[in-house]
């Protein structure tokens, strides 16, 4: 008999709009429709659900949720009723003086922002977004006024380019830095790995860059796997594990997260926009209701399937407890017998 | 999410092995669960 799956961590998908268009977006799909967005009431009923589920803090994602007009009314309930967020942002509206003074009246308790590029040029190239002047601004404001890291994704647009990036976020004052890879972006019928670096590649330029990263980081920077174990370098692997650089697996694999888009609908991950389990209102009222909803066999099946081996040569891995195959969304673009190497056996 | 499923190309050979997974945190990390992030590292405690 397995675990029920138990949303511990919260994520508010609280628009589709956004203020540039990254070629890797994993919420493509979503088609940045700028009328799609979160209820007020929605949120407040959600903010109900999450308290009863008794979760410290809500993840504010979009789209880009600093164009959510409720972001800062959100964020005051949140902090009346003891719930933190954090905002998972681009920071290009910190650019805009009056947004920003407007911004630090109602601030989110912890931000996560993600960079784009290291250059105008990149930039204009990744995302379409041609005032690199401006985005420089928002992301300095950002990480001044939380003291936080950065984060970025590898992506196509980014290869050959990790150490011009790790030394741009340093040049930013970010207090550390989380390296993640670009996943498949899911759409309705079908799954994209165009913006994904080869597999070869990107080992190459991380394992290469490894060493000039740490050091100008000093050390202070994670790299989240999602590619298998496997592929990596053991001698690589071995030092980002004794460093403690390194990430993997995610709340789809541990069934602890809760994911709600912006009618309510129950996600997966915030990548399956189009494959909701279930809904607000239709499935569930309430924290008690949401997890009896989960328990249910149907609901429980689908978290078991993600626990399926990608491969047969998972099996009796050594490795496969930190390692989990990788991220399952890779399997809806590539072949996992293809490139699971499945060395570690004990 | 069947339709998904249709997609993915794994095996339906379940694992026996609880997800573990490493945790990574820049500076305090008594109280981080790393399940949390998404690639982001959204906890609080994280970069």
């Amino acid at each position: 008999m397995h675990e029920t799956p138990t949303p511990k961590s919260i994520w508010f998908n609280v628009n589709r709009a956004c203020n540039i268009r990254c070629q890797w977006c994993y919420a493509v799909d979503g088609e940045y429709i700028p009328t799609q967005q979160m209820s007020l009431d929605l949120a407040r009923n959600l903010l109900e659900i999450a308290s009863g589920l008794c979760a410290q803090t809500i993840n504010v994602i979009g789209g880009e949720p600093t164009l959510w007009p409720h972001l800062h009314e959100f964020n005051d309930i949140c902090r009346r009723v003891n719930i933190r967020t954090t905002l998972v942002t681009n920071a290009l509206r910190f650019s805009d003086d009056e947004y920003w003074g407007e911004y630090l009246k109602h601030p989110n308790d912890n931000v996560n922002i993600s960079f784009k590029d290291c250059s105008p040029e990149g930039l204009l190239a990744n995302t379409r977004m041609s005032a690199f002047d401006k985005m420089d601004k928002g992301l300095r404001r950002g990480v001044e006024y939380f003291k936080k890291g950065l984060s970025f994704v590898y992506a196509k647009g980014i290869e050959g380019r990790m150490l011009d990036m790790v030394r741009y976020a340093v040049d930013l004052g970010a207090q550390g830095l989380s390296i993640g890879y670009c996943t498949p972006a899911i759409y309705k019928d079908h799954a994209d790995s165009k913006y994904m670096v080869d597999v070869g590649v990107m080992v190459r330029e991380t394992v290469d860059s490894y060493e000039k990263i740490h050091e100008i980081l000093h050390g202070a920077m994670v790299f989240f796997i999602k590619h298998p174990l496997c592929i990596w370098p053991a001698d690589f692997l071995k030092t980002i594990v004794e460093r403690n650089q390194i990430m993997t697996t995610c709340h789809l694999q541990h069934k602890s997260g809760g994911l709600f888009d912006t009618d309510g609908s129950l996600l997966m991950c915030n990548s399956l926009l189009d494959f909701p389990i279930g809904k607000y209102g239709v499935d569930f009222k309430s924290a008690d209701s949401l997890i009896r909803f989960m328990a249910t066999d149907k609901i429980n099946g689908y978290y078991e399937r993600f626990r399926c081996y990608p491969s047969e040569k998972c099996v009796g891995c050594n490795m496969y407890e930190n390692c989990v195959g990788g991220c399952p969304l890779l399997w809806a673009a590539f072949n996992p017998d293809q490139m699971i190497v499945g060395i570690s056996k004990p | 999410m069947e339709k998904f499923f249709e997609m993915l190309r794994i095996t339906k050979t379940p694992s026996t092995t609880a997800p573990g997974g490493f945790t990574v945190v820049l500076g305090s990390n008594d109280n981080c669960d790393s399940n949390c992030n998404e690639g982001w590292g959204t906890c609080d405690c994280n970069v």
